[in-house]
């Protein structure tokens, strides 16, 4: 098991460094940019004004009536957040469809499978390299946006609350990865359908986000997808919400054992 | 008393609709090369795969060391050392990294076995697996399946992609293995490979067997056609078929062709061509559906 999950990680160390370096520097700059932000408000919520609520709804899921870019909280989530769940979460989709049905048809999966270990010990190092890496992403954005509350003034969240709210992002990530494991592993991989259900159901709910609290029944379809269910500025103002937080534990959880249930009936490489 | 090492039990495998392997029987004995021969799509590999538990039958059941492959393929494979016809590797690694990641999955000595067998087989295991030749790829492979010394060598095809030397070095390795009480199976469309190191063959066609036969038997059985061309333009036929074990005599552009069989009365013939001005001759081995049909001619 941990030789295997050594290889799984050293395999994904590149993507993992050039997306942490990537984010990182994106972060701060975005930081470093904060300041004028506050400065030209006035200027900034004429524009936002302007513009229909379905655009800001593509940065931020919250009450919009409590809009403002101004507010560190927001900024974070709107400006940062939601990108890191964009990125990472579509990279980690491609993984994992990557790691089994690309593996199978590759026939990768033979030789990984060649070896003693059990089928859960092989997917078991898949879920724990992804979860180490959303891990280190969350860590390196954490320490980014933790610097920027000493660095610049008007970013101003507390250090507590800036962890708890970046850390929320880990749910929906590990829930993303595990949907599409799930799919994966139920997928014949002669078939063609677990890459675009996964991809249709994690930008498709994203898209779907921007028109929802302004069609009603968007917004009840909304509630099933996973973006519903985890909002920084959300967690940073007003602490955690637990039901949030049970529903995206319980996906996991559920889809993690169809996964698992999956994987050890199937027929690798058919 | 032998010892059977694999057994498979009515085996059929299907895939959807279509089935690949049919109500397949047959035993490998410990210490002995078994060769699977059988023509494209014929269902080697599903075969091989099943018993690797990537597959899972449709009907029928496997046992590898006595242990049922749906009920303990671990333990299977901690003792079986497995080849793929369709090798791919972890490309950014070089052999020795490979090999001592093995060590660390396998909780077993591989290095110094690993290193002894690049030498023979001419592999260089500090060199990146990135950018390699399929050949020296399927070398590493047959290093990988090898070097923990397994009970039982499971290789499906393992010498596509080898060139002539390095087939006989990896003839010679399998004969070493079986010195040592250990078991091959290996599968393969190539009668002539089989002939040289197994010693028994089960042949497969469309999912079925069709025998399980001691080479011996089968190459005592098998014949070859052989192919002359004399200085003289006319091909002469008079003769050939009055001697024994010869038959199927025609000739083509100046080529007098026949079929030999294996217990024909050679002194007799080489006489008879020793007559005329030979200018050239030549053996052409039988294809597996000639041996096929030797085989129902036989039994029919
Ligand atoms: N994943 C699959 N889905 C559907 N049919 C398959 C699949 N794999 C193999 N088959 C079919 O099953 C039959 C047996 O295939 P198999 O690969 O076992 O043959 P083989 O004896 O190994 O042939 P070869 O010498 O070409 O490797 C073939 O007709 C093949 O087309
Ligand atoms: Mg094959």
């Amino acid at each position: 098991m941990r030789p295997l999950f050594n290889k799984a990680f050293r395999d994904y160390r590149r993507t993992l460094l050039s997306l942490a370096i990537g984010l990182g520097a994106y972060g701060a700059m975005t930081l470093l940019l904060f300041p004028t932000l506050v400065e030209q408000r006035a200027e900034l919520e004429q524009l936002l004004d302007s513009m229909p609520p379905q655009f800001i709804r593509m940065f931020y899921q919250g009450d919009i009536s409590e809009f403002d870019f101004t507010d560190p909280a927001i900024f974070y989530h709107a400006r940062y957040v939601i990108w890191v769940l964009l990125i990472v979460g579509g990279m980690l989709t491609a993984h994992a469809l990557n790691t089994i049905i690309g593996a199978e048809r590759n026939n990768m999966m033979d030789l990984s499978l060649s070896l003693p270990v059990t089928r859960r010990e092989f997917l078991a190092a898949r879920f724990l390299n992804v979860a180490a890496v959303i891990l280190i992403i969350l860590a390196v954005s954490f320490v980014v946006f933790a610097i920027g509350t000493q660095v610049v003034d008007e970013f101003d969240v507390g250090l507590g609350e800036l962890a708890l709210g970046t850390i929320g992002g880990f749910l929906p990530l590990m829930a993303q990865a595990s949907i599409t494991f799930a799919l994966a592993c139920i997928a014949r991989s002669s078939s063609n359908w677990a890459g675009p259900v996964a991809f249709g159901y994690f930008f498709g709910g994203y898209l779907l986000m921007a028109f929802a609290q302004t069609v009603d029944l968007i917004d009840t379809i909304s509630n099933v997808f996973l973006f519903k269910y985890y909002d920084a500025s959300d967690i940073i103002r007003n602490g955690v919400d637990v039901t949030n937080w049970l529903v995206l534990i319980v996906v996991i959880v559920v889809s993690t054992s169809i996964a698992f249930w999956g994987f050890e009936r199937k027929e690798i490489g058919v | 008393m032998t010892h059977t090492v694999v057994s498979i039990n009515n085996l059929t495998c299907r895939y959807g609709d279509f089935t690949a392997v049919k109500d397949l029987s047959f035993e490998v004995n410990q210490g002995e090369i078994f060769g699977f021969l059988g023509p494209n799509g014929a269902g080697k590999t599903t075969t091989l795969r099943t018993m690797m538990d990537f597959i899972r039958p449709d009907g029928g059941s496997i046992e590898v060391f006595g242990i049922d492959t749906r009920a303990e393929p671990e333990a299977i494979k901690a003792r079986v050392g497995f080849l793929s016809s369709e090798l791919v590797l972890w490309e950014n690694w070089n052999g020795e990294q490979y090999i001592r990641w093995l060590e660390k999955v396998r909780h077993k000595p591989m290095l110094e076995e690993a290193q002894r067998l690049a030498q023979l087989l001419d592999f260089e295991m500090k060199r990146s697996l990135q950018g390699m030749s399929t050949g020296m790829k399927r070398k590493i492979g047959v290093i990988a399946a090898l070097a923990h010394k397994p009970e039982l060598l499971i290789l499906d095809e393992p010498s596509i992609g080898l060139d002539p030397l390095m087939q006989q070095v990896f003839e010679e390795l399998m004969i070493e293995v079986r010195e040592e009480g250990r078991t091959v199976l290996l599968s393969s469309h190539d009668l002539s490979e089989v002939e040289a190191i197994c010693d028994r063959v089960a042949i497969i066609r469309e999912g079925e067997l069709q025998t399980v036969e001691n080479v011996a038997n089968l190459t005592r059985l098998a014949f070859r056609w052989m192919n002359l061309t004399f200085k003289d333009e006319a091909a002469p036929i008079e003769g050939f078929d009055r001697i024994n074990g010869v038959t199927d005599i025609s000739t083509e552009n100046g080529e007098l062709r026949m079929r030999v069989s294996g217990d024909a009365d050679m002194d007799t013939l080489i006489k008879h061509i020793a007559q005329y001005p030979v200018k050239d001759l030549q053996f052409d081995h039988p294809t597996l559906e000639e041996i096929f049909l030797t085989y129902y001619g036989r039994e029919a």
